[in-house]
């Protein structure tokens, strides 16, 4: 059939202004759908972000999402303790009922309540500590918890890896102002801008987008709820299925000692814990308040942040710290009182975690075991205790 | 039969609106896999 026939059958078929009608009717209530969803909470039991709830599996929790969680699952009357950071406080590596955060929660009593936003690969000053911030408003007397070591330092104040949740929350106003983020944040845009960055151009035009349209809100919400249309290389013949069927996949025995430091993952295990004997102390060098780790600080930490955050440098595994050259061993033991020092320095309070562990507290090079996990829970508590303390949150009548 | 034209151009054009947003939605994922699976 030729072109001017088909056009011709569907003119006789499609009536314009009806069709029209029905695209701004579909796409204005798909909007108003994903506003609507932007304010319940769709995670039912969460206890923490797994693999098939983080951008692993290609799905991007949205601010909206978990400042929803926060509200539905947070008591104004209790001290809101925030975990962030990565994988280690995510608690990979420890089954769901023996993650540390379960711990650490028990170890502070009823006047806590703990949520662990920790999720793979995010640096201390992104994802979790964004949700920390804008939660903050609705629970101003907040701790959040995250770490850095080894598994992952640095970063810009709109994050590394989970960028996008920054300009999420940015575009739809949950970033508190703080003035000089904003100029770094002027700066690194023009950067970025001036360098042809497409993929950062792209990032804010989408998100910019989504503030008003909540496309993200939406189909996040259904790809969890009812049906997941992203092919995930994680779940190859179950992609459809909704995320929120999938059981906890961290759930697992505690791996045999063979199983936990495999000879074939020897040779970059040593390359990372040697470099981060060197590249930690080259980070607290030049002054506690002018090294790269207190630029860091100031440009990732808002001051109205840094009183009530706690950071866990943690240590790796003695497994492989113990294979290193004296000379390369006393510098990686040097590297953690010096950044605690520069954090302290900076306004942080931070805790020097994993010098007394053994072998049998990690599951691999930097991730904890269930035993690891409740030592650390154990030594974290007293601290959150003395900081809520000190910031006022435990006096009678303080702030709601 | 116009009312039948009308409400199925009607419907369909409801179906390219979600569609619409959709399309918005799968474009603002990243094209390249997540950091850490390229470990």
């Amino acid at each position: 059939m030729s072109e001017q026939g088909e056009q011709s059958r569907l003119r006789r078929f499609l009536v314009p202004v009806p069709f029209l009608a029905g695209v701004v009717v579909a796409f204005v209530a798909c909007c108003l759908g994903g506003h609507a969803r932007s304010g319940r909470n769709c995670y039912r039991d969460f206890a923490r972000f797994t693999g098939h709830t983080d951008p692993t599996t290609s799905y991007f929790p949205t601010a909206c999402q978990l400042r929803a969680l926060g509200r539905a699952r947070l008591d104004p009357d209790k001290v809101v303790v925030v975990v962030g950071g990565n994988s280690i406080l995510q608690g990979a590596g420890q089954a769901r009922s023996e993650m540390w955060s379960n711990h650490l929660q028990t170890a502070l009593g009823d006047r806590f309540a703990v949520l662990n936003f920790a999720s793979v690969g995010a640096l201390a000053a992104e994802f979790g500590e964004i949700a920390a911030e804008f939660l903050a408003r609705d629970h101003p007397r907040l701790v959040y918890i995250a770490d850095i070591g080894s598994a992952g330092t640095g970063g810009e104040p709109d994050g590394a890896i989970y960028r996008y949740f920054f300009w999420d929350a940015y575009y739809k106003g949950l970033v508190p102002f703080d003035r000089h983020r904003e100029e770094r944040l002027a700066e690194l845009t023009a950067q970025r801008h001036k360098r042809g960055d497409e993929a950062f151009a792209e990032l804010q035009r989408g998100q910019y987008l989504d503030a008003g349209v909540r496309f993200q809100d939406l189909w996040t919400w259904v790809t969890y709820q009812h049906v997941s249309t992203v092919w995930t290389p994680a779940s190859p013949h179950y992609f459809l299925r909704a995320r929120k069927v999938f059981p906890d996949p961290l759930t697992a025995p505690q791996p045999s000692l063979e199983q936990r430091y495999p000879v074939a993952v020897e040779g970059i295990a040593m390359k990372i814990v040697g470099a981060w004997g060197a590249g930690g102390l080259g980070m607290v060098q030049g002054g506690d308040r002018n090294c790269a780790l207190a630029r860091y600080v100031h440009d990732c930490f808002p001051e109205a942040v840094r009183p009530r955050t706690l950071i866990l440098v943690i240590r790796d595994s003695p497994h492989y710290v113990s294979r290193l050259h004296s000379a390369e061993q006393a510098r990686y033991a040097a590297t953690f009182p010096a950044t605690v020092r520069v954090l302290e320095a900076n306004g942080l309070s931070a805790l020097d975690v994993g010098g007394d562990y053994s072998d049998l507290d990690y599951v691999d090079r930097c991730h904890l075991s269930e035993q690891g996990g409740r030592r650390l829970a154990a030594e974290v508590a007293p601290k959150v205790r003395d900081l809520a303390r000190r910031l006022g949150y435990l006096k009678q009548g303080g702030p709601r | 039969m116009t009312w039948v034209r009308w409400l199925v151009s009607f419907v369909l054009g409801c179906l390219a609106g979600v569609v619409f947003h959709y399309v918005l939605y799968r474009m603002s994922l990243p094209v390249e896999p997540f950091i850490y699976m390229a470990f």
